[in-house]
């Protein structure tokens, strides 16, 4: 639910958390420099409160913030936001007596890219939202329904709703019935083995190597990436395609039964990359063979951190 | 290239394997097969690592790039691992891996996992035979290779004596 | 030939003239976004577009470009071949084109020369294109530029509707001018027109900072208590040096299979830890502050300083592209 209202509770409540010190600092969103945006935003004193806003252009995972973070942080949290956060305990990465987890009636965000398909967003004087639709201030009023401008992955979200949080602020949003959330997977799996190497290569060929992808996901949290190991230096760092292609494939990977499917890397890809197809398809392996989906529960193992003696074993060549 | 000279390079053809063979049981069985004087293809080159778990699929996607024509890893059979565990982790991280590759359209027999233990000196000359007939059926790897070859023959071909 | 019209329903022949003199690299729609890449045909060129994703820099400056090749038998050595033939950019926006002229100057220092560089930079005609359709995130007049600015063309053409009005800038681009094709004359009117035109345009992106103030002020602010926070929501990545036009940092590695090896040059980002990291493992820029401090000063101190211009042309990519919305306007605001 976006509404006015939501925002000021949050930005009352960010008030009242910092005078009365139960936190250091409130990580949410202000408003951006250009329209439709929003920014990362880090309040520190009650004053700042009144930057904080709540809107459907919310679009970064905040929990990519606290790595590494001493003070006590607030994290205003979409579903995502605080499933992520609850990877990062699970992961040991953060304290939970330093996290305070400010959950939010996320209603899904807004796919900018969509959105520029249809409407000249520098034109964009104002926008709100109304009920269901996206009502946009531009030359003329412009009325979109919500559902068709949403993010891709926010359309297979079925957890809009922090599932750990201490402070809910307004109603939890009604949680959407997702036909199937891997619907897109499985019609990929269903292509040739030419096709699908088609489309990698074509994807590698796309990429530019900045790392936006790598470096706006939560769960990217390693001091120092494989990409960026020179002794070794495992793979090169040209754009061939395939040194491109292994460190998509390492990323992927290495998000395997953590990866709680928000979508960052995919808004953060300056080129426009679907990168959540390899994530997605991980994540429907280790739903289907580890029944166990992350980012739900602190206190559960991680896929990948523990085992049952009866795991199946397809993969392996007996002879 | 001829027909004919294309056929005799694919048929002298040699695939390289690299095998990572953990050091309790599959290097042990690889062991046995010597001793035993079990005769298997001579393609593979073992890396001997302490434990299936310390396969980092790295390795596997480093050893493809550099032009391998199949990785094999092989550790101790479930339940009998030396550490206990290691490689009920590792079960995972294949059959996960496995997927993946399959996913981006590797073609399947790039890349085997096995289980051979220490006494399995006779298995482990068939599993390589195995592997050595399934990957001569598909022929060199092309799929993740990188070659520096490509650009050395955008590069003039001049020669200066350096 | 220093003006001319072009109709719009000749422009295939000229792009088409233009092609049988060489290659022609310009804007052409892929996807859902408008790159510059070498037209296989007339009809792949886009220009009706506000800006393309990527600047045209890599065309100059790949993103990774083979310097040589080494094989280990009898220690040979094969350098690239060198394009030495004509070639043509067309469809450069005023702020990409002008980016180009600062790129001379670290390519074209008269102590280091790159000659791949020169190379292709000698042989290839700039032919721009005059903004008509500024962006929220453009700010060309706040580092000296404009929307009809000619600097780095050789040539401009100005959309007028129906028509583009071509304006010959260098001597190569006057010779162009009269080789080229179904060029006729332009009418008094259609001059006065583009004029105004170019006023509405300009009036349309009204200055943010004043760059000459700012990097006067960036010279004494090295330990301004602003870099602590300003980095704050930075994730270092490096989007906004590599959709950047001017940003020209690079790295050079040696690629070695068993027998032999090539080494390359490509784009790197100060944005990166590893940037700086030091063999050693000692790293002098530890944190985004510090490299958030190097972006800024490079582009706006100490590029002034040795070559008298900002680092910055306006184009505004670094904020379109930004996942978290850093906007370098409000950033060297900060210092203003």
């Amino acid at each position: 639910m976006w509404s006015k209202e939501i925002t000021q509770k949050i930005r009352a409540t960010a008030e009242s958390l910092l005078l009365e010190g139960k936190v250091d600092l409130i990580i949410g969103y202000e408003a951006g420099s250009t329209p439709l945006r929003t920014a990362p935003s880090f309040v520190r004193s009650a004053e700042q409160a009144s930057l904080l806003v709540w809107n459907p252009f919310c679009e970064n995972n905040l929990s990519v913030y606290l790595e590494g973070r001493k003070e006590k942080v607030g994290l205003m949290a979409k579903g995502c936001d605080a499933r992520a956060a609850v990877v990062a305990l699970q992961e040991k990465r953060i304290d939970r007596d330093r996290l305070l987890i400010i959950g939010l009636p996320c209603s899904g965000v807004v796919d900018r890219q969509k959105l520029a398909a249809s409407v000249n967003i520098d034109a964009v004087k104002a926008f709100s939202v109304d009920k269901d639709s996206l009502v946009l201030q531009t030359e003329e009023e412009v009325r979109l329904p919500l559902e068709d401008v949403l993010h891709a992955s926010c359309k297979t979200c079925s957890r809009r709703n922090a599932p750990v949080s201490d402070i809910f602020i307004g109603e939890k949003s009604s949680e959407p019935q997702v036909k199937d959330e891997f619907a897109e997977v499985k019609s990929f799996e269903g292509l040739g083995t030419q096709e699908r190497w088609r489309y990698f290569r074509e994807l590698a060929q796309k990429c530019i190597r900045c790392y936006a992808c790598r470096n706006a996901c939560p769960l990217c949290y390693c001091q120092e990436c494989i990409v960026d190991q020179t002794q070794p230096q495992w793979f090169g760092k040209t754009a061939a395609e395939e040194d491109t292609l292994i460190y998509h494939i390492i990323r992927a990977y290495h998000c395997a039964g953590r990866c709680i499917d928000c979508g960052a890397c995919s808004r953060a890809c300056p080129m426009g990359i679907d990168l959540r197809l390899l994530n997605k398809k991980l994540q429907k392996d280790v739903q289907e063979l580890y029944h166990y989906i992350p980012g739900l529960n602190p206190d559960e193992a991680p896929a990948f951190g523990t085992f049952k003696l009866d795991d199946p074993q397809d993969c392996i060549t007996e002879k | 290239m001829s027909v004919e000279k294309k056929k005799s390079q694919q048929q002298s053809w040699e695939p390289k394997i690299v095998a990572f063979l953990c050091n309790w049981c599959s290097y042990a069985g690889a062991d046995l097969a010597g001793i035993s004087r079990i005769q298997y293809p001579p393609n593979v080159r073992v890396i001997r690592v302490p434990c299936s778990g310390r396969i980092n699929p790295v390795f596997i996607l480093k050893a493809l790039q550099s032009g391998t024509d199949a990785v094999l890893v092989s550790g101790c059979h479930p339940g009998d691992c030396h550490y206990v565990s290691g490689n009920y982790y590792a079960r995972r991280k294949f059959e996960i891996f496995d997927h993946l590759l399959d996913f981006v359209g590797l073609e399947k027999g790039r890349v085997f996992f096995s289980w051979v233990s220490a006494a399995e000196g006779e298995n482990f000359g068939h599993l390589i035979k195995h592997v050595v007939d399934e990957v001569k059926k598909l022929g060199p790897a092309h799929k993740l290779v990188k070659t520096i070859e490509g650009p050395v023959a955008n590069c003039q071909q001049t020669m200066v004596e350096g | 030939m220093d003006t001319g019209i072009i109709k719009k329903e000749n422009i295939k022949g000229v792009i088409e003239s233009l092609m049988q003199m060489g290659k022609v690299v310009a804007p052409t729609r892929q996807d859902d976004m408008t790159v510059f890449s070498a037209l296989p045909s007339s009809e792949a060129l886009d220009l009706n577009y506000t800006n393309s994703k990527l600047s045209p820099k890599d065309y100059f400056f790949p993103q990774t470009e083979v310097l040589f090749c080494y094989e280990k038998e009898n220690n040979q050595i094969h350098p690239p071949l060198i394009e030495d033939k004509p070639a043509c950019l067309v469809g450069v926006r005023p702020c990409d084109a002008k980016a180009i002229t600062l790129l001379d100057c670290i390519f074209n220092d008269p102590q280091y020369k790159d000659v791949y560089y020169l190379n292709k930079r000698k042989n290839t005609v700039v032919i721009g294109l005059a903004c008509t359709n500024p962006q929220s995130t453009c700010f060309c007049t706040s580092t000296g530029g404009g929307p009809l600015d000619t600097t780095g063309m050789d040539m401009l053409w100005q959309d007028l509707g129906d028509r583009y009005l071509i304006k010959a800038v260098t001597p190569q681009g006057k010779e162009l001018a009269s080789k080229l094709f179904g060029i006729d004359k332009a009418p008094e009117k259609d001059l006065s027109y583009a004029k105004k035109q170019g006023e509405k345009v300009l009036s349309m992106i009204p200055p943010a900072f004043e760059a000459e103030k700012i990097s006067e002020k960036l010279r004494s602010s090295f330990e301004d208590s602003v870099w602590e926070t300003i980095h704050e929501k930075c994730l270092g990545c490096a989007a906004c040096t590599f959709v950047c036009p001017t940003c020209h940092c690079f790295d050079i590695q040696d690629e070695n299979s068993r027998d032999r090896g090539r080494r390359v040059k490509l784009w790197d980002s100060c944005m990166f830890p590893l940037f700086t990291l030091h063999t050693s493992g000692h790293n002098p820029r530890l944190s985004g502050k510090e490299r958030m401090r190097q972006r800024i000063m490079h582009k706006f101190n100490y590029f002034k300083v040795n070559n008298g211009h900002v680092a910055c042309v306006g184009c505004g990519r670094c904020i379109r592209e930004c996942p978290v919305n850093m906007d370098i306007r409000q950033i060297v605001s900060a210092f203003s």
